[in-house]
């Protein structure tokens, strides 16, 4: 009987050369494209407008040159015009065993159908991360989450069934509750969005629980910025829960695209059940290793609804040789998301990324984890006001001269001066989901373009 | 492949679930046998030895959709 490997999930594929990964990529993705071809009525019409047949990939090259780019709008598009999922669904809808949705930011959410092998899959892609952070089958889990139709627990839901653990829902409950149900079931981790864990903790706090104190060994995060991404978060959630915090980035309708990494300072991707390639997003070439671009996804493990060459939006730092130095030879994304190449808009004549300033004020000495920036419209440009609640340690004159360190903050990287604003403590609504970031006030029917067609409608 | 595994049984495995349960005609046994083929091309496929993209042919996309676009 050989013992159980006790540093990783799978050494064989976490630590496969480069060149061995990409063999067996090339060999999947050809695969992929044969399937697509033969069951999408959306990829064969998106192919042969563009000239392309799946035989034409001989490399990862041609691949990443030759295969038309996918984007969520494509997506949306034929779903609302042939609703239930449209042309882009490969099965029949005997084999759709799981129904989930995105959370639609104008109110046209992103209907995701899985068959019963890929829920088995796309709960696997968690396990490696909590494996190497320590998290084992003699743990328990904790979710402290309304699970509802995202995408996102549900798949770490399936994960905890596959890895053997205990699984304790926390749905239906409300903050306090939650506190209580950890104190009383004793679970040793915490599953949760990283905003919603502090605010657990706040809670507690409140309530004169010390959670440090606590059964919880680990908490690991997905939906938003986490652990792996500021280090801010990271240090307040360790002390918290006098325990260790990971994270995932995962994109809903694709997968549980990277998993985590043991070294905390960005994530590997899961290249057992996707490939990626980094890109440039104004001219749709590739980006070199190290350089900034917006992540490219195919999926392995959604035959329900197949991905390929899909844009993500997300833009990335990817090393295919990774520089964490834990050992993963998967590649790995420093810093883990560093901006949304689609959120783009434009302020005093300069374009800005909100979710660049999300980084940048999470990371400033004394702004809570409570923030958020409201846009607006005024004539044909975009208006952000930042509006944070401080830690409870600061208040007057220190709260406005932290407005000013947010401001200048933001000045000297992004190069525009926008206006914060600092709210009064709680006054910034909680949510068990991902926080609400971006408050969108620009009128509806420039939303609904925008997310529809992409762009800036002037 | 994996060298450090024998894959050859892992494959064996695979082919003999995939047969028996083709021969059963029981839904409760042919759904506990099409969990296990699923588990092993899984196992297969993590060892870069998978025999195809997917171990059981799915069902084809609704004839709806086809008549749909064909107009």
């Amino acid at each position: 009987m050989v013992s159980e490997d006790r540093d990783y999930w799978n050494r064989y594929a976490e630590t496969l050369s480069r060149k061995e990964l990409d063999h067996l990529h090339l060999r999947r993705l050809q695969g992929m494209l044969r399937y697509a071809y033969a069951r999408s009525m959306f990829y064969r019409r998106h192919w042969r407008a563009a000239g392309f047949h799946p035989d034409m990939v001989t490399s990862l090259d041609d691949f990443k040159r030759l295969v038309p780019v996918t984007d969520k709008r494509d997506f949306l598009s034929f779903q609302e015009e042939w609703p239930t999922y449209g042309l882009t669904v490969a099965v029949g809808e005997q084999d759709i065993a799981h129904h989930a949705e995105t959370s639609g930011s104008t109110g046209i959410p992103l209907r995701i159908p899985f068959t019963d092998y890929d829920v088995e899959r796309y709960g696997e892609s968690w396990i490696y991360g909590w494996w190497a952070l320590g998290i084992r089958p003699t743990d328990s889990f904790y979710f402290a989450f309304n699970w509802g139709n995202y995408a996102g627990f549900w798949s770490a839901y399936w994960g905890v069934r596959r890895l053997g653990a205990k699984v304790f829902s926390g749905g239906g409950q409300s903050t306090e509750q939650h506190v209580e149900n950890i104190l009383r079931l004793k679970p040793t981790v915490l599953v949760s969005t990283p905003s919603y864990a502090l605010r657990i903790l706040e809670v507690a706090a409140a309530m004169g629980v010390d959670l440090a104190q606590s059964s919880i060994q680990y908490t690991y995060h997905a939906g938003e910025p986490g652990p792996c991404s500021l280090a801010s978060v990271r240090e307040k959630l360790d002390r918290g829960y006098g325990a260790v915090s990971g994270e995932l980035l995962g994109v809903a309708e694709v997968d549980a695209i990277a998993p985590g990494c043991r070294l905390r300072k960005g994530v590997h991707m899961s290249e057992m059940s996707n490939y990626s390639w980094s890109m440039d997003p104004e001219t749709g070439q590739e980006v070199e290793e190290g350089a900034i671009g917006e992540s490219v996804l195919t999926t392995y493990v959604n035959s329900a609804q197949p991905l390929i060459n899909y844009r993500t939006h997300d833009l990335v730092r990817a090393f295919n040789h990774p520089v964490c130095g834990c050992g993963c030879t998967w590649r790995y994304l420093d810093g883990v998301v560093l901006g949304r190449s689609d959120h783009m808009v434009t302020v005093k004549g300069t374009n800005v990324y909100p979710s660049a300033v999300e980084n940048l004020i999470a990371g400033v000495p004394g702004v809570s984890p409570h923030f958020q920036l409201v846009l607006s419209r005024q004539g044909s440009f975009d208006d952000l006001l930042i509006q944070f609640e401080p830690e409870r340690s600061w208040s007057g004159q220190m709260g406005e001269k932290l407005a000013e360190e947010v401001v200048a903050r933001i000045r000297d990287v992004v190069g525009v001066r926008l206006r914060a604003e600092v709210v009064p403590v709680g006054s910034i609504p909680r949510t068990d989901l991902k926080a609400k970031r971006i408050v969108d006030r620009r009128p509806p029917d420039l939303r609904r373009h925008l997310d529809k067609f992409g762009g800036v409608q002037s | 492949m994996n060298e450090s595994l024998n894959v050859s049984m892992l494959r064996s495995l695979y082919d003999e679930a995939v047969q028996v349960m083709e021969l059963n005609s029981s839904p409760a046994v042919r759904r506990c046998l099409r969990i296990a083929v699923h588990n092993l091309h899984w196992a297969l496929w993590l060892n870069g030895a998978e025999p195809d993209l997917l171990p059981l042919e799915p069902s084809w996309p609704d004839q709806w959709i086809a008549e749909r676009v064909s107009r």
